[in-house]
């Protein structure tokens, strides 16, 4: 039996859980942007939660705003893009890289990030404190509102990236930003990305650093030409400065000269336009039918991405790639169908081999029989163990990605 | 943190002299004959094993000297497979407790064998395996020291004119591992803006109770040099950082590597009332700008400070705020001018800045220094670590002084204003029963007093032997049930320095309790 749940405040929700869980019923919770992360439920029955705030909560789903503190404390259901607009009244906001629609706990227990990442770090590095439902039903409060804070087991950051296992969050404490006076957007154009990665760590201990990183494929393969999106942010006078260094590393670090690597646009945006322009960018992942993510280490990054798209033409597999250069991520996919997916897995494998490396697949075509996760990490096991500490009875998102051979207690 | 009228040093120095004898929870041992021991030499070797009473008296305590117990052996393993062995060799032996150290700066007693125990010390295990700069990662054993490591990478990226460093930046920073510095989750005084350590820690390898390897994040399968930004599932890295060596022994780090700052400004306000510099913190940080350090002197403090080194601080001014920014040069002016102007529109009587490098170095010494210069005014001194929403520093301040006067004891507070991360100093005479008792109590009331408020017990000392007490206050049961099982699911056994951070069913040590002899300092049960 599966069926579907909305709940719209925390206390309904704590209340439900702890009703499942004493029914001992699994809670199938995979977001709405990560749905075909890892494997299927493995529990013939259970129910599918959909937490998500009405449109007309109140304050955008913000429990408390401490301005001057500048912190927050939110409904894990409250969307991103309802919490901007509520931070925004204040001039502050959340330097978090995700769609509008997406929630702060789908947010958190995917980690995702993005561009904004190189400059205020990701959201695992905003978050103070959590709360959380256990398996056990209780209502288990982490970490606080201090900006420090050492009293406990770190669990607040031991929840990020938890894939809704461990436990579901229902309420974030985060630290907030005041949104910068002007953002600066540049976009440089470059034809082969291999030998970028050889200059970021150059790049970046100089005053051209930019606050936000991404690159994206301006032209497909077979001739691909790539676009590196930067943003500098601060006051006009601070960003100009920035501008000035990119223009003279442009012009005299080697690595960037050989790779042509000229700059095509220039121009101020407002944060909500930043924000809307990398949500466009980004949108065909939560289309695709086949997305991986691939995760390498930083000086690769180019090479990995000029080697997803030698696949593509050697394969005539249109492909869309973009690429976190700072932090060696890429995200690779498109239209595939089970069997192309699968040959795209085997030629990360491959390049795995020669620069290191994991793949995670975000979306998997339908009757992909290649692992959701590769190579195997090697805590994989102790993984299994913690979550039949944190949640005995196997009742959040069984076998999603913590197995095999889960025994619940 | 306890320091005894004698120089001590802020967070983190081993506090020379601090010896309040009158308040030590003291555990003796007679097991240094132990059969372990003859185990433990023969797998590392005799100059790798201390038993001798008189070779442990320094392990005897941590930074935190009221808490202190014999270790029943010390061992030096000098990589991971030999902390494995000797992990392997003690837990046959029920009855010893595994305790992780590093070099001993710890401030709440966490590195301390209480009862029978051997500690694992990772001070020769100092290997740095790998620096690799354009991924801007080090990979290090876990007894490397914190500078040594910032060290090490500027010299290896000075050739290339590539400046990196490893950025939390504690106090103690020239004695203490990176190890300890995952273990406490380390901070420092340039937190505001770079971070803990948490913030830098890509992935660790630790020993377990079972002696079996975990290795967190993402590390290459077949190059273990090879380490990621991105990895999937929880976040055990993050787990680990701050919990105090009590889930297993951290045997290797991979630490993020960062761009060294080379542009600072520096500048100090004074104000007549703590609430106006409060104010100025709170004001400067709703501007965008985040320095890299706001920290602040009480009037008290100010006047120990120029009466010991003569920095030419008013000792009329009720507060002094250092601030630093860093950054692209060509706008650190601009925001200087901003912070100058916010200082006195919250009534700063005297605003100084500071661009030139000498300088700059002797206010930071200054600050530096205010430790060291307590013994002047009092035999003994207590520094509390508790962290407050910034918003309420300035009530923070004032019942500071109310708990002080209650009590009976001059508190004076230098701190960390721009984290909420506040150090108030209760100044005793460790030969006065009364204000012994008094101190702890007024420490109590503090904590009480900073949980109902928002904030923590600890913000960066940790929690060790000396809070644990207060986790029932900061915790529903059920959270604390939750740490206790995460401990189990590591240490199914409680054999890794049980005891410490999270209450503990098997082990209690209660500092409040009195001893034999009546007074405070701790008494222990199982």
């Amino acid at each position: 039996m599966t069926m579907t749940v909305e709940i719209q405040d925390a206390a309904g929700l704590v209340e439900w859980v702890e009703r499942r869980v004493a029914d001992k019923m699994p809670i199938v919770d995979y977001g709405v942007a990560h749905r075909g992360m890892g494997n299927p439920p493995t529990a013939n029955e259970h129910v599918n939660l959909h937490f998500q705030l009405p449109d007309d909560a109140p304050n955008g789903g913000i429990i408390e705003h401490y301005t001057r503190d500048m912190t927050v404390r939110a409904s894990a259901a409250a969307t991103l893009g309802n919490l901007q607009r509520e931070l925004a009244k204040q001039q502050q906001f959340l330097p978090i890289d995700a769609d509008d629609d997406l929630t702060l706990g789908e947010i958190i227990t995917h980690h995702m990030w993005g561009p904004w990442r190189v400059g205020y770090g990701s959201v695992r590095d905003h978050l103070l404190g959590l709360r959380y439902i256990d398996g056990l039903g209780r209502d288990i409060h982490v970490g606080g509102r201090t900006v420090k804070n050492v009293a406990g087991l770190d669990v607040t950051r031991l929840m990020v990236g938890s894939l809704n296992e461990l436990g579901l969050i229902h309420e974030a404490t985060l630290r907030t930003y005041a949104i910068p006076q002007q953002i600066s957007t540049i976009d440089l154009r470059l034809n082969d990305p291999s030998k970028l990665g050889q200059a970021m760590t150059d790049w970046l201990v100089t005053e051209a650093a930019p606050a936000a990183m991404s690159m994206h494929l301006a032209m497909p393969c077979p001739q691909p030409q790539w676009t590196l999106r930067l943003a500098y942010v601060g006051k006009p006078l601070a960003c100009a400065a920035q501008m000035r260094s990119l223009e003279t590393l442009l012009e005299t670090h080697p690595v960037l000269v050989e790779a042509g690597i000229h700059i095509v646009a220039n121009g101020i945006r407002t944060l909500d336009e930043e924000r809307n322009q990398n949500q466009t960018l980004t949108a065909w992942r939560r289309l695709a039918p086949a997305v991986v993510k691939l995760i390498a280490p930083p000086v690769h990054f180019g090479a990995a991405a000029q080697s997803l798209c030698e696949w593509a033409s050697a394969h005539d597999h249109p492909l869309m790639i973009d690429a976190l250069p700072v932090h060696g991520t890429l995200y690779a996919g498109g239209d595939l169908d089970a069997d192309a997916a699968g040959h795209l897995d085997h030629a990360i494998e491959q390049l795995h081999q020669s620069i290191g490396g994991m793949r995670v697949w975000i979306q998997r075509p339908t009757s992909a029989t290649f692992e959701p996760v590769a190579p195997a990490q090697s805590n994989h096991a102790f993984l299994a163990t913690l979550k039949k500490t944190m949640d005995p009875h196997n009742l959040f998102n069984p076998g999603r990605y913590i197995q095999p051979h889960f025994s619940p207690a | 943190m306890w320091g005894g009228g004698v120089v001590g040093e802020d967070m983190g120095g081993v506090v020379g002299g601090g010896n309040p004898a009158t308040i030590h929870m003291m555990v003796v041992t007679e097991s240094q004959t132990h059969p372990v021991i003859e185990e433990l030499r023969q797998l590392l070797g005799d100059d790798a094993v201390v038993s001798a009473r008189d070779e442990m008296t320094v392990y005897e305590c941590d930074g935190f000297t009221v808490a202190r117990g014999w270790p029943t052996a010390v061992v030096f393993p000098s990589d991971t497979a030999q902390v494995v062995a000797c992990v392997r060799a003690i837990a046959k032996h029920d009855e010893l407790q595994i305790v992780p150290r590093g070099s001993g700066t710890g401030l709440a007693g966490g590195a301390v064998a209480y009862g029978a125990g051997v500690l694992i010390n990772t001070t020769r295990m100092t290997r740095i395996e790998n620096i690799d700069l354009d991924n801007r990662v080090a990979v290090v054993q876990s007894g490397v020291r914190n500078l040594a490591l910032s060290d090490t990478v500027a010299a290896v990226g000075a050739s290339k004119n590539i400046h990196l460093h490893f950025s939390p930046d504690p106090s103690s920073q020239r004695a203490s591992t990176i190890g300890g510095n995952v273990a406490t989750n380390a901070g420092g005084i340039n937190t505001l803006k770079h971070g803990v350590t948490s913030n830098h820690v890509l992935s660790v390898e630790m020993v377990l109770a079972n002696g079996e390897v975990l290795i967190t994040g993402g590390v290459g399968t077949t190059d273990p040099s090879t380490v990621y930004y991105d990895s999937v599932g929880p976040d055990l890295t993050g787990l680990i950082c701050g919990s105090e060596g009590i889930l297993g022994i951290v045997t290797r780090v991979w630490c993020k590597l960062v761009p060294t700052p080379e542009h600072f400004r520096t500048v100090y306000g004074v104000f007549n009332t703590t609430a106006d510099a409060c104010n100025t913190v709170a004001d400067v940080v709703a501007t965008g700008i985040v320095p890299t350090s706001m920290e602040m002197m009480d009037g008290a403090m100010i006047k120990v400070v120029e009466d010991a080194f003569h920095y030419g601080f008013p000792t009329t001014a009720q507060a002094l705020l250092l601030i630093e920014i860093d950054g692209v040069d060509t706008i650190l002016d601009d925001q200087l001018a901003t912070i100058v102007d916010i200082a006195k529109q919250n009534h700063a009587t005297d605003v100084k800045q500071c661009s030139d490098p000498v300088k700059r170095k002797e206010l930071w010494s200054a600050r530096k220094s205010a430790f060291g210069a307590i013994g002047r005014i009092s035999r003994s001194y207590c520094t509390q670590d508790a962290c407050v929403p910034r918003s309420k520093l300035p009530e923070v301040m004032d019942n500071i002084q109310r708990i002080g006067r209650e009590y009976g004891l001059t508190i004076t507070n230098v701190f960390h204003a721009g984290d909420g991360n506040v150090h108030p100093i209760l100044l005793f005479d460790e030969d006065n029963p009364d204000e012994v008792q008094n101190t702890l109590r007024a420490s109590e009331a503090l904590l009480a007093y900073c949980i109902s408020i928002g904030g923590t017990i600890t913000g960066e000392h940790g929690v060790g032997v000396e809070k644990l007490h207060l986790m029932h206050k900061m915790f529903n049961p059920a959270t604390i049930d939750t740490f206790q099982k995460i401990k189990t699911a590591f240490d199914p056994d409680h054999r890794i320095n049980d005891g410490k951070l999270v209450p503990s069913d098997t082990l209690n040590i209660e500092l409040l309790l009195p001893t034999k002899s009546g007074s405070p300092g701790g008494a222990m049960s199982h």
